[in-house]
């Protein structure tokens, strides 16, 4: 698919996917004869999982092992190679659900809040 | 003990019986670090009520409850300036004899605060959703991958 395919299909700009290519997290599969470039659904999946890690924090540089693992393991490694990236894909999936925790334990926190706010317009004087 | 009997010298000299709790204490019952309650009080969102002889800071129910609202405040990212604002405002709507424009101005601003926190607790919700999203897909495919379950991930 070219590139309009890939914004509609994954929600974010186009300027915003071509930056995500120029650091080299998605790449193009080939041209059309016009010159343009064409993507996989290797793409998709890998802006997807940008889309996921961007806003828990994760820097380009964790996005690149998690995708570069996956995609080593899609290809197939040797078995010490396996595991290995085997062992990196199990730590990102703790960090995740470490992720998780956090957000679960500042929104409660939050609401504690919102409750207070809630309690004081009810008792103020007026 | 030696401190204890210290603290309640000081009250009876005070001629107050307010309670009065240690830096420390308080620290322990709002589950925040020394270092974080002394940022609070050098940034004049809370002032000590007293010192001790010895120096210790020592606060009164008022102080701990400004406390208690500025450690809510915080997963909101609000500024220490917003924060400090937001407790004065609730300070000054708690004067029974406030002028009724002043009193709806106040409120306005009460108002504010309210659905900046609202939006922000969106915000949170939608990054959860994510996270989980995030994790419920590396937890299978690692288990996929390895053919033995990773151990069972908190439920919500």
């Amino acid at each position: 698919m070219q590139i309009g395919s890939l914004v509609e299909a994954v929600g974010l700009s186009l300027r915003t996917i071509r930056h995500y290519e120029d650091v080299g997290l998605v790449l193009p599969v080939g041209r059309t004869s016009g010159g343009f470039r064409l993507y996989d659904d290797d793409a998709v999946e890998r802006l997807r999982l940008i889309m996921k890690m961007k806003p828990l924090g994760f820097s380009l540089e964790e996005m690149r092992q998690l995708i570069e693992a996956r995609a080593a393991l899609a290809q197939g490694a040797p078995p010490e190679e396996e595991a290995r990236l085997l062992a990196l894909i199990q730590a990102f999936s703790r960090a995740a659900e470490e992720k998780v925790q956090q957000l679960r334990a500042t929104i409660e926190a939050a609401n504690a809040f919102a409750v207070t706010l809630e309690a004081d317009s009810h008792s103020s004087p007026s | 003990m030696k401190r204890a009997v210290e603290a309640r010298l000081e009250e009876m000299a005070a001629g107050s019986e307010r309670v009065l709790r240690r830096i420390g204490d308080v620290a322990a019952a709002l589950g925040v670090s020394l270092r974080t309650l002394r940022h609070y009080e050098d940034a004049g969102l809370i002032t000590p009520t007293q010192r001790t002889v010895g120096g210790f800071r020592l606060y009164d129910e008022d102080a701990v409850e400004r406390l208690r609202l500025v450690v809510q405040m915080k997963p909101f990212g609000f500024s220490l300036d917003e924060m400090r604002l937001f407790l004065e405002t609730r300070a000054r709507l708690a004067n029974p004899l406030l002028p009724e424009r002043e009193r709806q101005e106040l409120e306005g601003r009460l108002a504010m605060f309210s659905s900046a926190a609202a939006e922000r607790l969106a915000q949170l919700r939608e990054q959860l959703s994510v996270a989980e999203s995030f994790s419920e897909q590396l937890h299978t495919e690692a288990n996929r991958l390895t053919g033995h379950p990773l151990p069972p991930r908190t439920a919500p």
